[in-house]
């Protein structure tokens, strides 16, 4: 499910821009996750689903899920529990949150576009599963959220993520007080994650919620490079500075502290059962959420 | 108060390359000042400072060190190009050099082993004793000044250079100076042979030196006397080797003679009116007389005439034979003119009572009075015979040709230098040579190393 990173459209980094033909490559990759995703968990046979829903599939348990939907036929040839997926399931609500704040207009491309991308194909994931999808940009002055309920509604959420602009100082922790999560069945959070605990993301656990974080960070966030007469670092959301020989040292200082970061969130959504990923913008959307989907999605 | 400052350097111009130096580190610093550049993992860096701070490590901005060794090799590039000399050295010291502009200075320097060079032994000696005292060639020094045995020369911007291009356009000196006189301690003597110039007592002393340098000692109508480096052989002349040019309006008898003598030694018989002054209508009055006359390369003799002082241009004159004779013939004559110095041997001779100068000859030329001298009478062998005997006497004395005592081997060179022939002009220089050497390699190892550091 790799793509061609040519696909990607360079332009302004704090901006959204979509290449021609995007749909189509969102379908494709919609299609090849589910095949994917068939192969792994086993054929769906027409079964009771027990609770006089339609049986669409399975899909492996999650902490969390209702022990009665444990199929004990399949779990005792796997030896591994499966629950069985029914169509009320998949008519659920999903929650996509992408971050608009000032430091996802960086990079390039910028972790704005790349994000977008990945939640354009989340979108079009649940719409083609039927699922109603929200989409909410939290960043800047206000946050902004559309509803998006067919598969041809792909179109209007495209344009959505267009019009989304990297600025502002951005709050996850009060676009998760609104509440708009509470009635998905699934929420991703697609951010850099910098000045956020993970304990936040903790909080939209419950109930059976598939929760993800999705990591998006700039190759210079990433992978800083030694720079000779140093660097005067600047926050282009609180303004701050900090100027700083860039010698190997600091460098290697640096990403200790990252890989400490990041294993404190891997951490944390390993205790608590929610998707972690970390990615660079440099990557294709195919290969980001082929790794962080690709393992027990549906 | 700046010409203070600039007074104890050799060339104190330099000095402004100096200013290469902060403009570099300024560019360098330039170069330095941060880059901004925005993140969003701020607080991570900051945790970076914070853990230097905590641990007491500085956060320094300084250059690289190949900076530094950079800029000290450009400065003492700078320092070493401008040469400090002293303030003492900064008031012109006279120096004298005393020349033997002999000879055997003009012909080519022989080395040891036979290798003709391209210099003459006047210029290879007198660079290699302005190197051996670290005296600049090309550069006027102030105070320094040349005797050759005729005049004293000041130095002018060319330089020692300059003294050697001027003393080659001159003729050779007949004789060696009087070193005597210039037995001082901050004089320099300068000579081919230790033979021509004795050891000094408070003077210095460089002798050139050289090899042999078989050659020309002179020519003749008999042939040419050749110095084969151990003696002195005739050779015969080839034919058509030289010339004679005459004037085509030579008068008779001497226009048949000349073609005759031309015959007998072999000479090119060439006709213009160069051979005399004046112009075509009027030859002039004077014969044509100078070391121009005698420098022509390939002319041996030019036979010209003159326009005599005496009216109508008939000449009666006794061709006796005694009557030929520079001297004698001047015992004879009626009256006579005087004949001015520096216009050769002439006769006079008064002709229907004037006086005339009817004859001259000088080194490379004769010249006979226009008009006509078909009434002469008198013996035409004794004339020939004595228009012979003159022009083989007059024959020019060709540059190539050298006495045999100045082609012969000169000896070693010898430096006697007491410790006033190095001034204090010599020994900066080799101190500027060590410091321009130390910049060059601080300079270049420092670009190198520059170069190849990994960013």
């Amino acid at each position: 499910m790799s793509a061609s990173k040519s696909s990607k459209v360079e332009s302004d980094p704090q901006r959204v821009r979509f290449s021609a033909g995007w749909v189509g490559r969102l379908e494709r990759f919609a299609v090849g996750l589910e095949a994917s995703v068939r192969r792994r968990e086993g054929g769906a046979g027409a079964a009771r689903a027990g609770s006089g829903e339609e049986w669409v599939g399975y899909r492996p348990y999650r902490p969390g899920d209702d022990p009665r939907r444990l199929d004990w036929d399949l779990m005792a040839r796997l030896e591994q529990p499966f629950v069985r997926v029914t169509r009320r399931e998949t008519s659920e609500r999903w929650w996509i949150a992408i971050d608009t704040s000032a430091s996802m207009g960086l990079g390039r491309p910028g972790k704005l576009q790349a994000s977008a991308e990945c939640a354009s194909a989340l979108t079009a994931l649940g719409l083609r599963r039927g699922a109603r999808v929200e989409l909410v940009a939290y960043g800047g002055d206000r946050s902004q959220r559309i509803g998006l309920g067919r598969s041809r509604d792909i179109g209007r959420g495209l344009e959505f993520l267009e019009g989304l602009e990297a600025k502002g100082q951005g709050s996850l922790r009060s676009e998760l007080s609104r509440g708009h999560w509470r009635p998905c069945g699934r929420a991703y959070v697609l951010s850099d994650l910098f000045e956020v605990d993970p304990a936040l993301l903790g909080s939209l656990r419950g109930a059976g919620r598939e929760v993800g974080c999705l990591r998006v960070l700039s190759s210079r966030e990433l992978t800083p490079e030694v720079v000779d007469g140093g660097v005067r670092w600047r926050c282009p959301e609180t303004h701050g500075e900090l100027e700083l020989p860039l010698d190997r040292k600091r460098v290697e200082a640096y990403d200790r502290l990252l890989a400490k970061e990041l294993e404190r969130w891997r951490e944390s959504a390993a205790r608590h059962g929610w998707r972690h990923a970390v990615a660079s913008t440099g990557e294709a959307f195919e290969s980001i959420l082929g790794k962080w989907l690709g393992r027990g999605a549906a | 108060m700046i010409e203070a400052l600039l007074e104890g350097w050799q060339r104190p111009w330099w000095l402004l390359a100096l200013g290469l130096v902060p403009l570099l580190a300024w560019w360098r610093s330039s170069a330095q000042r941060p880059r901004v550049r925005e993140t969003g993992s701020l607080s991570l860096w900051k945790q970076v400072a914070e853990a230097e701070r905590v641990s007491g490590q500085q956060s320094r901005r300084l250059p690289p060190a190949w900076v530094f060794w950079l800029l000290l090799g450009l400065t003492c590039g700078g320092l070493g190009l401008a040469e400090w000399r002293g303030r003492k050295a900064a008031v012109p010291q006279e120096r004298w050099w005393v020349l033997d502009a002999g000879a055997a200075t003009r012909l080519t320097f022989v080395g040891d082993r036979g290798e003709p060079g391209a210099a003459s032994r006047l210029e290879r000696g007198l660079l290699e004793a302005a190197e051996e005292l670290g005296l600049p060639a090309d550069e006027r020094v102030a105070g320094w000044r040349l005797f050759d045995g005729r005049k004293a020369r000041e130095m002018d911007e060319r330089g020692l250079l300059g003294w050697i291009a001027d003393l080659e356009a001159e003729p050779s000196a007949v004789q060696s100076p009087d070193w005597e006189l210039w037995d001082r301690a901050d004089v320099l003597w300068i000579a081919c042979s230790s033979k021509v110039c004795p050891r000094p007592k408070a003077a210095s002393r460089w002798i050139i030196g050289g090899a042999e340098v078989p050659g020309p000692v002179a020519y003749s109508s008999a042939g040419t006397w050749w110095f084969t480096g151990e003696q002195v052989e005739l050779r015969a002349s080839q034919p058509g080797a030289w010339q004679m040019v005459v004037d085509p309006r030579l008068p008779e008898p001497f226009a048949s003679f000349a073609v005759a003598y031309a015959e007998a030694y072999g000479l090119r018989l060439t006709r213009s009116e160069e051979a005399s002054s004046g112009s075509a209508a009027d030859p002039g009055p004077r014969p044509l007389v100078g070391p121009r006359a005698a420098a022509g390369q390939e002319a041996v003799l030019r036979w010209g005439i003159h326009r005599s002082s005496a009216a109508g241009g008939r000449w009666d004159f006794n061709g006796g034979a005694l009557d030929w004779q520079p001297g004698q013939l001047e015992e004879n004559v009626d009256s006579l003119r005087p004949v001015p110095s520096g216009f050769g041997v002439g006769w006079s001779r008064s002709a229907a009572g004037e006086a005339g100068r009817l004859f001259a000859s000088g080194r490379g030329w004769v010249s006979v009075a226009a008009g006509d001298w078909s009434g002469s009478n008198g013996d035409p062998a004794v004339l020939a015979l004595e228009l012979g005997r003159r022009l083989d006497a007059s024959w020019a004395t060709l540059p190539e040709s050298a006495p045999a005592w100045a082609r012969a081997n000169q000896g070693p060179r010898q430096a006697d230098l007491n410790p006033n022939a190095r001034g204090p002009v010599g020994a900066p220089r080799r101190a500027a040579s060590r410091v321009m050497a130390l910049a060059l390699a601080l300079a270049a190892g420092a670009a190198w190393f520059g170069a190849s550091r990994r960013t």
